[in-house]
């Protein structure tokens, strides 16, 4: 419950007290040179209208019709689960290409380059240097790249629903 | 290496285990409770223990025994054990989190309204943790005899009852804390020694491990043997030797000077055996030593031992990142995770702290090359861990060394086969027994029993050889199950039967057939070692194949089940399907 509450708050536009019109710094020559406004006052003011727009109106049913829809699997419910499947899904395999092409083509690399066991790192020949611990490094970053994308996707995935 | 200090800290490290597990135990009331420690874990608390429970035996024992024996070939065990943390991540972590079950038979279940279909997954819980409890066990006995000269059946039956004891009185929230120690004590206990060593490898000039010769004493070493062996030697050697070789005795105290002429020889247990420095090391028969190029090179030393060795990695590499998700006590620690957002960065953690301790095996192979060649001899190179320490270090800085690595070692049986003990008991408990407390604890006692019964049979089978086999069968069985049931609506309860029957059923068979067959070299020999490369294939295929048949046979609320493991928590239409 309380991240469900703690979400909807990190989705919300940062709301701030009547936005005072920017004004531009003044270079030290100038001083004594009346503040020029950055922005045409009544633009400013147009501004401040449209951080707002019908906001608490929207709030009030968040997302009622298509959470149902999703919860009583609806064939919309179905078409927005299948989105969000369908690009998770995506996502592993993208992720998993990547994995598989550097960890699956080193065996194959190796066999086919034998050469490669002269190179050094470190004093270290190659594929000890790979296989004994660049390889980590490696995971991780896959790993690291998943979960932002993949926490991305959900976070779209319930603003649309919360939106719609 | 029997010294006091390493007896002290094997103690310490023992009783501070229970100790915490006690602690846990003062804490853990309900039967949600001992399950899964009531899901109430952090994901760094939870991660620590993921990676304690999972770094067993094989990894901080046979990993450095196989990269000594075999070279850098040996470094995709440890590289396939992490990586499988990354798949699950990708596949499995978040979606089974918010399905809700505590097991995989809860997942079959749950997922497929198939009894039939839990029925088999708990026979291969029951296969696939019984067939990791056995290693554990070994590496146990193995270890006691190294640091105490015990016979192999009292590290057996010492450590199983031990972890029985523990499991029978904690459930898991005292072993989430124990777990958790137990990583930390590991990561220590593999990387302190191996920072020393490496330092004395640089001020010892840092000799070349990449020459073309076979390994070599570099000082005057008395080999004492343990266990009767039969070695060979490559050149003509002089030696000292006290205790019977060959058949004839040496008498102790008087060290006779002989040489041990080209070819086999017998030596008994008991034996005292002094080589000069610089002599070439002998090798236990079968075991020829590869010359450092081959050794440090990919595709060294086994292509001389085994045919077709890409294709071997392959499946190795197949069965490792495949399996992972499907070793049930694994998975089990997923449910603590309070949602599916904590179970993905609990997954990334353990990425982290996996390969922080798989940098270290490594360091012991190598350098076990150099200063302990004479584990080749005795078989001993499992054991390169627990020995390097004291033989580069003597004195009592090698002393607290070698008592840090075997109370690492204890930490490595103690976690793996607590972890693993709770899955079967749990298993046992819901499926066999009724599921209370009470049951939960006959079946601990059960599963505990049995796996001494059986630890005490495999001594003459290979520690790593065992973990990769549990970890094929895993692959052939729960990866398809856990992957077409989480992504694919189409799965039928028939379908996922079909292929568990099949995949896990293959995959078992030909390990089987490898124990007690023993094929010889070729095709058939590779292929029954290392089955996932075809069985995992045959599985899924089983699977997506019945399962189209089936096709009007689908499980209930199968749309409901999909919103419930794929939609984030905020939107709070996730369902429990235990119940």
């Amino acid at each position: 419950m309380s991240s469900r509450s703690r979400r909807r708050q990190a989705s919300r536009p940062p709301r701030r007290g009547p936005a005072p019109v920017p004004v531009a710094e003044v270079p030290a020559d100038q001083a004594g040179a009346a503040p020029v406004p950055l922005i045409d006052p009544a633009l400013a003011a147009r501004r401040v209208a449209v951080r707002n727009p019908r906001g608490r109106a929207t709030r009030r049913e968040p997302g009622e019709r298509a959470l149902t829809e999703l919860a009583e699997q609806t064939e919309v419910g179905e078409i927005l689960l299948r989105s969000l499947t369908r690009a998770q899904l995506m996502l592993a395999v993208r992720i998993f290409a990547v994995f598989g092409f550097f960890l699956l083509g080193l065996p194959a690399l190796f066999a086919t380059h034998p050469g490669l066991a002269d190179y050094r790192i470190f004093g270290l020949p190659l594929p000890w240097i790979i296989l004994g611990g660049a390889v980590y490094p490696l995971l991780v970053l896959l790993g690291v790249l998943y979960v932002r994308q993949a926490e991305r996707n959900e976070r779209d995935f319930v603003e649309f629903i919360e939106r719609s | 290496m029997s010294s006091t200090v390493t007896l002290a800290a094997v103690v310490v490290s023992t009783i501070a285990t229970i100790l915490i597990g006690a602690y846990g135990m003062r804490v853990a009331r309900t039967t949600s409770d001992f399950f899964v420690a009531s899901r109430s874990v952090r994901p760094m608390w939870n991660a620590s223990a993921i990676s304690g429970e999972y770094l067993s035996a094989a990894s901080f024992l046979g990993v450095a025994g196989l990269v000594m024996k075999y070279g850098v070939d040996m470094l995709w065990y440890p590289v396939g054990f992490a990586a499988g943390y990354l798949v699950l991540l990708l596949l499995v972590a978040a979606p089974l989190r918010r399905f809700g079950a505590y097991t995989i038979p809860d997942f079959a279940e749950g997922r497929l309204d198939s009894l039939v279909v839990r029925r088999l997954a708990t026979t291969f819980v029951l296969l696939i943790g019984w067939f990791y409890l056995l290693p554990q066990l070994k590496g146990a006995g193995v270890t006691l005899r190294a640091i105490l000269g015990a016979p192999y059946w009292i590290g057996v039956v010492g450590v199983g009852a031990l972890i029985t004891a523990n499991v029978f009185l904690g459930g898991m929230k005292g072993i989430t804390f124990v777990q958790a120690f137990q990583y930390w004590l590991k990561v220590t206990a593999i990387s302190l020694p191996a920072i020393v060593l490496l330092l004395h490898y640089q001020a010892d000039d840092s000799p070349r491990l990449t020459v073309p010769v076979p390994p070599q004493f570099q000082m005057e070493t008395v080999v004492h043997v343990r266990v009767a062996a039969r070695f060979e030697v490559d050149a003509d050697t002089p030696v000292r030797i006290e205790g019977t070789l060959d058949g004839t005795r040496h008498d102790p105290g008087r060290a006779d000077p002989l040489t041990l002429a080209a070819g086999r020889h017998t030596v008994a247990a008991g034996a005292r055996i002094t080589f000069p420095a610089g002599a070439t090391a002998p090798h236990a028969v079968g075991q020829p030593n590869a010359d450092g190029r081959s050794w440090s090179r990919p595709f060294g030393p086994v292509s001389k031992e085994r045919s077709h060795p890409l294709f071997l990695t392959y499946s190795l590499m197949l069965a490792t990142f495949l399996g992972t998700m499907g070793l049930p006590h694994i998975l089990v620690r997923f449910y603590t995770n309070p949602d599916g957002r904590a179970a993905r960065q609990t997954t990334l953690i353990v990425l982290v702290l996996l390969g922080a301790f798989y940098v270290f095996p490594a360091v012991y192979g190598a350098l076990g090359r150099l200063y302990a060649p004479d584990l080749y001899l005795t078989k001993g190179t499992d054991t390169v861990v627990l020995a390097l320490p004291g033989r580069v270090f003597p004195g009592l800085g090698g002393e607290l060394l070698s008592g840090l690595v075997a109370a690492g070692a204890f930490a490595a049986f103690l976690s793996t086969a607590s972890g693993l003990l709770i899955s079967v008991a749990g298993a046992l408990a819901q499926d066999v027994f009724r599921g209370s407390v009470a049951d939960f604890r006959r079946g601990a006692a059960v599963a505990g029993t049995v796996a001494v019964a059986l630890g005490l049979l495999v001594e003459r089978f290979d520690i790593n050889l065992l973990v990769g086999w549990a970890f094929a069968i895993a692959a052939s069985s729960f990866c398809p199950l856990l992957v077409l049931g989480i992504w694919w609506r189409g799965l039928t309860a028939a379908g996922a039967g079909a292929g568990l029957a099949v995949g896990g059923g293959l995959a078992s068979a030909a390990i089987l057939a490898t124990m007690i067959g023993h094929p010889g070299p070729g095709w058939a020999e590779a292929l029954l070692s290392q089955p996932a490369a075809w069985s995992v294939p045959a599985a899924f295929l089983t699977m997506v194949v019945v399962s189209r048949l089936t096709a009007r046979r689908l499980p209930t609320e199968v749309g409901a089940k999909m919103v419930a493991m794929h939609t984030p928590e905020a939107l709070g239409l996730g369902r429990n399907y235990r119940d």
